[in-house]
């Protein structure tokens, strides 16, 4: 009996672990965040061989992270800014080198030594976006300048939030004019009660493809990414996407390696490749976001590389907000945001 | 097969199947129960010191609020569910053995689709209603709203009322009504009397079959509902995820996994009850 | 014979194309104890149904009591039902199963207990009112669903192969109980059995059913030793059915010839006529072996083939020479069957007029 499980078990573990090849990288990312072309490029070129794994949420890659810490499983990830923060603080990311790195010269000084991670000493800026209005403007010939005008009474059942604690706390924090990463609870609560003024004009919440709402008219304004807001437009021309006033929020997806990475020079290899110009260029061009890389950016056509909407102005950029890492208050949003859910 | 390599094969999938019960049922449920129990830390998910304050924090407002609207969610599905389920399985025991087997098969098809998929097909079917009603009623509004929510809800849930309710109205005894006819029983008598009484455990099987699952389906009120409101899946989930409060999420969990025990025992001693129907026949 | 307490006339019945009763005509007179005979398949549960209200006839007429009762449903009808296996309602006690009828028909609780003690008093049950039918044995399921039909007083009570269920000691109880039962309540019974046994022993009257037709009705004597036709000969306890054909007919006596031999029997049937093949029946228990080769009047020879010994009687199988093998039951005489031996050459007689001759169709 038990010699037969034993049997079954070594099987198993004989299946599991195939013979695998010297020279490896584990490579844990967003899902559809990379072209395949990109990965097979870089194996061809340096014989390393990648294994590619993804997730669909930042919490749910830090879980992993954290959870399997010592065993070494993953070598980079592409954590958010605010889990850049946090995994730093944390100690579970690789302190960088940048001198093993010939091409970080490509990057724009506007994305680098952030308040998420300064000197970027543990993070490379992958992709960034920023979180604005999206108006059908078809539907709405009201001018809409800012955040403030979602509130407007016309709009009732016709606005889509995104659906995610941080993003719409952020939008709601820039308008009452506090700092979106705000550990006060008085502000969180403030910005819970206007939340609460705007729930009876919200038709929906999503964050998972907000444009869909708006490519089928069920919503005619409300927050969305950038990048969502380019594809909507893609679709329906009337669909227009605005730089709110009193502030747009950024986010910048980044490369980090992790403490206790096996690969180690694979990983430096994999992000030096990765910062090429144009490989980031085809990266942007395939996935729809804006790269930081200021010379692939160079190399975008015209048309991609003037759209406001993807990049916007130096202005805009300046006086837009990361959110950062704000530890155990995320439980604080939470509670409001369950509470503003719950009630009707 | 001699006696002894059918006792050694019996043995081998008694042990997998308690293996895999033990490693992916047993020791995660574990795992909860024991998480709800310890404090939630700042740079690691738990702290390994006992309390009791995660149950304490059920008795929350919050909580209980999206506990309630959960129930009461739950409870509507359930009430609806029964409603067409009932008459729906009585319908198919009417039918000749064959005709059955095809219409059996006809509502247990959409399992072989993702019941997610099958949401996103029901919330373009609202979007076309609603987009042509809005031609006479410009404010109508169906899709994101509890209606929604419920539609959805329902239509994923019926098969699993009515299969329940079809097997024990398939093995109710034929002349227990035709008894109860010859007694002088009108049919709404009959249906009172008899059949009624006899088929609650099919009722109280499919209801929970129904409701329990309602609570954690998060994925309808997301889509369906325009993620307007939480079910007690979302909250789970968030309070995993999101809030990384794993002892409270866990609490949470355990809540339902007791209210869940709860549920089954009331299913089987409503079984004793009314299970009278295991006739011990003296031949 | 008394009032007519229900009628068929013509009653035919089909599902679907299958017809299982053909044209059949019944009378069932006030209080007899009737019986439903035959194999399976025969129809004898079909008219059953017809006669509680589980189905509609096809064609014809059924009265009960003088009214026609075609159309009106089985909660209409002053007949109650013994079912196959009783269908006792699993949820309630013996009680409330009884006192189903009582209450449907909106008694008063206090008449309701007054009557159901009395009849489950009758069935020997009074103990037993707060068990639930899983509680008890078969036959006390078999008393509680007679309870249950008779507390309702029913103008006719019809029982579905009540003791089919029964094991064999307790069935023969239960027959005596019942035909008791039936003495007592003056009620019309119904039977419906395959048990021709349970049927000879039971009934005042016996119809016998074959493919949805009936072949005999008549008293369970009458059935039993002037059976009409070759079927109810032998679907009737033990038949020995010689084939031969017809010598001689004359005014007061007729000539069959059997095998080599040729019998003279008195016997007057307008319908045989010289040539005819014809049946000879005779019931094992008329047969007797004679071991001298004294010549009677009706005598075979033939080899015992097989002794088997029963108790109070003993079993006799004899080879005749025409290839015809017969059974004969004597009681058992110890110093008169020590003789027989397998194999052995033997004479079989029997009384005049013991034999019943049907023409071969």
């Amino acid at each position: 009996m038990y010699k037969w499980i034993i049997t079954l078990l070594t099987l198993l573990f004989l299946i599991g672990c195939d013979s695998k090849p010297k020279e490896v990288l584990n490579v844990y990312n967003w899902s559809e965040y990379m072209p395949e072309d990109v990965i097979e490029q870089f194996e061809k070129e340096t014989g390393i061989k990648v294994y590619y794994s993804t997730y669909d949420s930042n919490e749910a890659m830090y879980a992993k992270v954290k959870l399997l810490e010592s065993g070494g499983y993953y070598d980079i990830v592409v954590p958010s800014a605010y889990f850049i923060d946090r995994l730093r603080k944390e100690q579970l990311l690789h302190k960088l080198d940048h001198n093993k790195l010939k091409n970080w010269k490509n990057l724009d000084p506007l994305f680098l030594n952030k308040e998420h991670d300064p000197n970027n000493s543990y993070s490379i800026p992958y992709l960034w976006g920023t979180s604005g209005i999206a108006v059908n403007t078809q539907r709405i010939k009201d001018p809409i300048t800012k955040w403030q005008d979602l509130w407007n009474p016309k709009f009732k059942n016709k606005v889509l939030l995104l659906n995610d604690v941080r993003d719409t706390f952020a939008m709601t924090l820039t308008l009452l004019g506090y700092s979106i990463n705000t550990k006060d609870e008085q502000h969180i609560k403030e910005a819970y009660e206007k939340l609460k003024e705007l729930k009876n004009n919200v038709r929906v919440f999503n964050s998972e493809s907000p444009k869909q709402p708006f490519i089928n008219q069920e919503v005619e304004i409300g927050m969305i990414y950038n990048g969502e807001a380019v594809m909507a437009q893609r679709e329906n021309n009337n669909i227009k996407y605005i730089y709110p006033q009193e502030g747009v929020i950024l986010w910048v997806d980044n490369l980090a390696i992790l403490k206790n990475a096996k690969n180690l020079q694979n990983a430096y290899k994999f992000v030096d490749f990765l910062l090429r110009p144009e490989i980031a260029k085809r990266i942007c061009e395939e996935i729809g976001y804006a790269s930081p890389n200021k010379e692939a950016k160079q190399l975008l056509e015209e048309k991609i590389r003037n759209n406001t909407a993807i990049y916007p102005s130096k202005e805009i950029i300046e006086k837009a907000t990361i959110p950062t890492d704000i530890g155990d208050t995320i439980r604080i949003y939470q509670k409001y945001w369950e509470k503003l859910k719950s009630e009707n | 097969m001699t006696p002894s390599k059918a006792n050694w094969l019996k043995k081998a999938s008694i042990t997998t199947i308690s293996l895999w019960l033990a490693i992916f049922v047993f020791i995660p449920t574990l795992l909860v129960i024991a998480t709800s129990f310890l404090r939630v830390g700042e740079n690691n998910f738990v702290i390994f010191s006992f309390t009791l304050d995660n149950y304490q924090k059920i008795l929350d407002p919050v909580f209980f609020h999206v506990f309630f609207a959960s129930c009461y969610l739950a409870l509507i599905t359930t009430f609806v569910c029964l409603l067409i389920g009932y008459p729906f399985a009585y319908l198919l025991t009417q039918f000749s053995p064959n005709i059955r087997r095809i219409l059996l098969l006809l509502v247990i098809i959409p399992f072989w689709t993702s019941s997610l998929i099958r949401i996103y097909a029901i919330k373009i079917l609202l979007l076309q209603i609603e987009r042509s009603l809005r031609f006479f009623y410009p404010d109508v509004s169906i899709l994101y709203t509890e209606m929604a929510v419920l539609i959805g809800l329902i239509y994923t849930m019926l098969p699993f009322m009515i299969l329940p309710l079809f097997s024990t109205m398939e093995k109710l005894d034929r002349r227990l009504i035709e008894a109860a006819q010859d007694l002088g029983a009108t049919p709404r008598q009959t249906f009172m009397r008899i059949i009624l009484p006899l088929t609650i455990p099919g009722i109280i099987a499919g209801s929970m079959l129904v409701f329990l699952p309602v609570l954690g389906l998060f994925y309808v009120t997301d889509l369906l509902g325009g993620a307007k409101n939480i079910v007690i899946g979302n909250l789970i989930k968030n309070q995993f995820l999101v809030a990384r409060n794993w002892p409270f999420a866990s609490a949470a969990s355990v809540f339902v996994i007791i209210l869940m025990a709860m549920l089954i025992f009331v299913y089987i001693k409503s079984i004793n009850r009314f299970g009278g129907s295991r006739h011990e026949k003296v031949q | 014979m008394t009032q007519k307490i229900i009628e068929l006339k013509n009653v035919s019945k089909s599902f679907g194309n299958d017809k299982v009763l053909h044209n059949i005509n019944l009378d069932i007179s006030n209080g007899e104890f009737l019986t439903l005979l035959g194999p399976s398949g025969c129809g004898k549960t079909t008219i059953l149904r017809l006669i509680a209200g589980f189905e509609n006839p096809s064609d014809g007429e059924i009265f009960l009591n003088g009214e026609k009762i075609n159309a009106i449903p089985a909660n209409k009808r002053n007949v109650c039902t013994v079912f196959q296996n009783y269908a006792l309602f699993p949820h309630m006690n013996v009680f409330d199963n009884v006192a189903f009828g009582l209450r449907i028909k909106n008694l008063n609780a206090e008449e309701i207990k007054t009557k159901v003690d009395a009849v489950l008093k009758m069935v020997k049950l009074e103990n037993f009112a707060q068990r639930k039918p899983h509680q008890l044995s078969g036959g006390q399921q078999q008393r509680v669903a007679i309870a249950r039909a008779v507390v309702n007083d029913p103008l006719v009570l019809v029982l579905d192969e009540p003791l089919s269920a029964l094991d064999y000691k307790l069935r023969k109880d239960m027959q005596i109980e019942l035909k008791e039962l039936q003495r007592r309540l003056g009620i019309t019974f119904i039977f419906v059995t395959h048990d021709q046994e349970e049927a000879l022993s039971m009934s005042d009257r016996i119809v016998i059913l074959n493919n949805g037709n009936i072949e005999q009705i008549g008293s369970p004597q009458q059935i039993y030793e002037m059976p009409q036709s070759l079927f109810v000969a032998q679907f009737i306890g033990e038949a020995n059915v010689l084939t031969g054909h017809i010598e001689e007919v004359q005014d007061d006596f007729i000539k069959v010839q059997i095998a080599q031999s040729c019998y003279q029997f008195h016997y007057t049937h307008s319908k045989l006529q010289k040539n005819d093949k014809v049946n000879v029946i005779l019931r094992p228990e008329d047969l007797q072996i004679y071991l001298d080769n004294a010549e009677k009047t009706h005598c075979l020879s033939g080899k015992i083939t097989n002794i088997v010994y029963k108790g109070a009687t003993v079993d006799l199988r004899v080879a005749l020479e025409n290839d015809n093998v017969v059974t004969i039951s004597e009681f058992f005489d110890d110093s008169r069957h020590q003789k027989f031996v397998v194999n052995q050459t033997i004479q079989i007689g029997w009384a005049d007029g013991v034999e019943v001759i049907l023409h071969d169709t």
